[in-house]
């Protein structure tokens, strides 16, 4: 599959946060997750691969084109979604279709009633009426009526109730079934990138932690949980990193069964997103 | 950038019964009191500058409350155009706030040249100010640049202040004309020179 999105070696210095040689890409066809906590660096990397903000170093190409040369061009074909709706509280979805006719030229004003029609969204009220929900959807909507090939998502779920949660990730998935798409999803909410990534990138204080694929996440890696005791018979090689809790010790393996087999009388249970960001964030390799 | 400017319009579509409501009640006011064409026209010239500079403030306002600029970038638009459908704006309200009293006073056959050139000068005026507020919205945003607003609209009154105390020669009709003149000229300059410094602004913005 070729990539849509390359990211090599990006670097933003800020006095306090540096952001340092990011790289990961987007195959065609897949929705990959960008995890990270608050203040990791995601909405930076997006920034810059939006060309919203100067880069220290590296490079972002998208489409295979330089996301800096062939900014207008790349951008026909970008749609994004940020955690918030940035549309003015008096317009209503018409004046919205109207502003974006003029600014994409692909721009489908049948798609975008299709939309609006399945997210349910009254064209007769205004923004300012809306709920958060509706909002984000009416920003979704925006987003694919000029039908992108590469959706970006700043934690656009956020703040939202779970069954909007899931109308809008069904969406995704819809939109990656041509080869041609993809979705870069940044968000800290877990549990949707669980649901719907193909690969899942960790950012820890402006560092990739991780570009691995969903499912080795979920199906290979581990959590070894230990007391005190016990854990001192571990060897710390077999250990990515691991932490101390009240109960004893919580530590990641990044395979599960052989772990399994070499502490035949330790726990290892499944690692979920949140176990693996939590160790890594938290805990240490020493 | 045809759409920003749409954005702009659409949003003062909103707004604009306010302005209409209030422009019609001065015309009806000023025509009920006896007041002729010249009292009209005053009034109107007043507002060539000022009804620009409220929408203005009140469109990078609004931009500020949604964080329109951020999803804007995300366009495949320059910054130069975003930048650019703001000036066009000013531009295009001034023009029709400039129209209003020509052709009211073409209307009733009143059009000297000393009226034609009191609506020049308050058209000048008007671009002349925006030209200055627009690249200090940029910079500072609306709240603290609406601070800049007040020192900007004190200076003429300053300058007319010194000019009366230094007792000055008032200057003559020849003087008025070149100024008259060269206006436009200078007027472009100070576009470009403002245009400019926008465009930097917003370029240097979040990096």
């Amino acid at each position: 599959m070729e990539d849509i999105l390359t990211v090599s070696n990006l670097c933003k210095d800020y006095p306090s946060f540096h952001l340092q040689n990011v790289s990961f890409s987007v195959p065609g066809g897949s929705i990959v997750g960008f995890v990270g906590e608050n203040g990791a660096g995601k909405t930076t990397t997006i920034k810059l691969i939006l060309n919203e903000m100067k880069r220290s170093s590296g490079s972002v190409k998208i489409f295979g084109l330089d996301n800096i040369k062939d900014e207008q061009k790349i951008k026909e074909q970008i749609g994004v979604v940020f955690d918030e709706s940035y549309f003015h509280g008096e317009f209503k979805a018409g004046d919205i279709a109207s502003i974006l006719r003029a600014v994409f030229k692909t721009w489908d004003d049948e798609l975008f009633d299709r939309y609006l029609n399945q997210f349910k969204l009254p064209k007769n009220k205004t923004i300012k009426e809306y709920s958060k929900g509706m909002k984000m959807k009416l920003s979704i909507a925006s987003a694919l009526a000029h039908r992108p090939r590469l959706l970006i998502l700043d934690e656009a779920t956020s703040g939202l109730d779970p069954v909007v949660r899931s109308e809008i990730l069904d969406i995704f998935l819809d939109f990656i079934q041509d080869e041609s798409h993809s979705v870069l999803f940044s968000s800290h909410i877990t549990g949707d990138l669980e649901k719907v990534a193909d690969y899942v990138v960790f950012i820890h204080e402006g560092k990739i932690i991780f570009d691995r694929s969903k499912d080795d996440l979920i199906y290979r890696y581990g959590v070894l949980k230990c007391g005190s005791n016990d854990f001192q018979r571990v060897d710390k090689d077999d250990l990515v990193r691991w932490r101390k809790t009240d109960f004893g010790y919580e530590a990641l393996v990044t395979d599960r069964d052989a772990t399994q087999r070499k502490y035949a009388g330790l726990v290892v249970d499944p690692a979920t997103i949140d176990d693996i960001m939590l160790i890594y964030v938290k805990g240490g390799k020493s | 950038m045809t759409g920003l400017l749409l954005k702009d319009l659409l949003y003062l579509k909103k707004q604009g019964r306010v302005f209409l409501l209030l422009l019609a009640f001065y015309i009806i006011f000023f025509a009920t009191t006896g007041s002729g064409i010249d009292q009209i026209t005053s009034l109107l010239l007043t507002l060539i500058p000022m009804i620009p500079m409220i929408v203005l403030t009140n469109a990078f306002a609004y931009d500020e409350l949604s964080k329109w600029n951020t999803y804007a970038l995300t366009f495949p638009l320059t910054r130069g155009k975003l930048v650019f459908a703001r000036y066009l704006l000013t531009l295009l309200l001034t023009c029709i706030m400039a129209l209003i009293p020509l052709f009211a006073n073409l209307l009733f056959g009143s059009l000297s040249a000393e009226t034609f050139a009191a609506i020049y000068a308050a058209f000048g005026a008007s671009l002349l100010l925006c030209e200055i507020l627009i690249p200090l919205f940029y910079q500072f945003g609306t709240q603290k640049a609406r601070f800049a607003l007040l020192v900007i609209v004190f200076i003429p009154t300053l300058g007319v202040f010194f000019y009366k105390q230094l007792r000055l020669a008032a200057p003559s009709s020849e003087q008025i004309v070149f100024l008259l003149k060269i206006s436009p000229l200078f007027l472009l300059v100070f576009f470009a020179v403002s245009y400019y410094i926008s465009c930097k602004i917003l370029e240097n913005k979040n990096n």
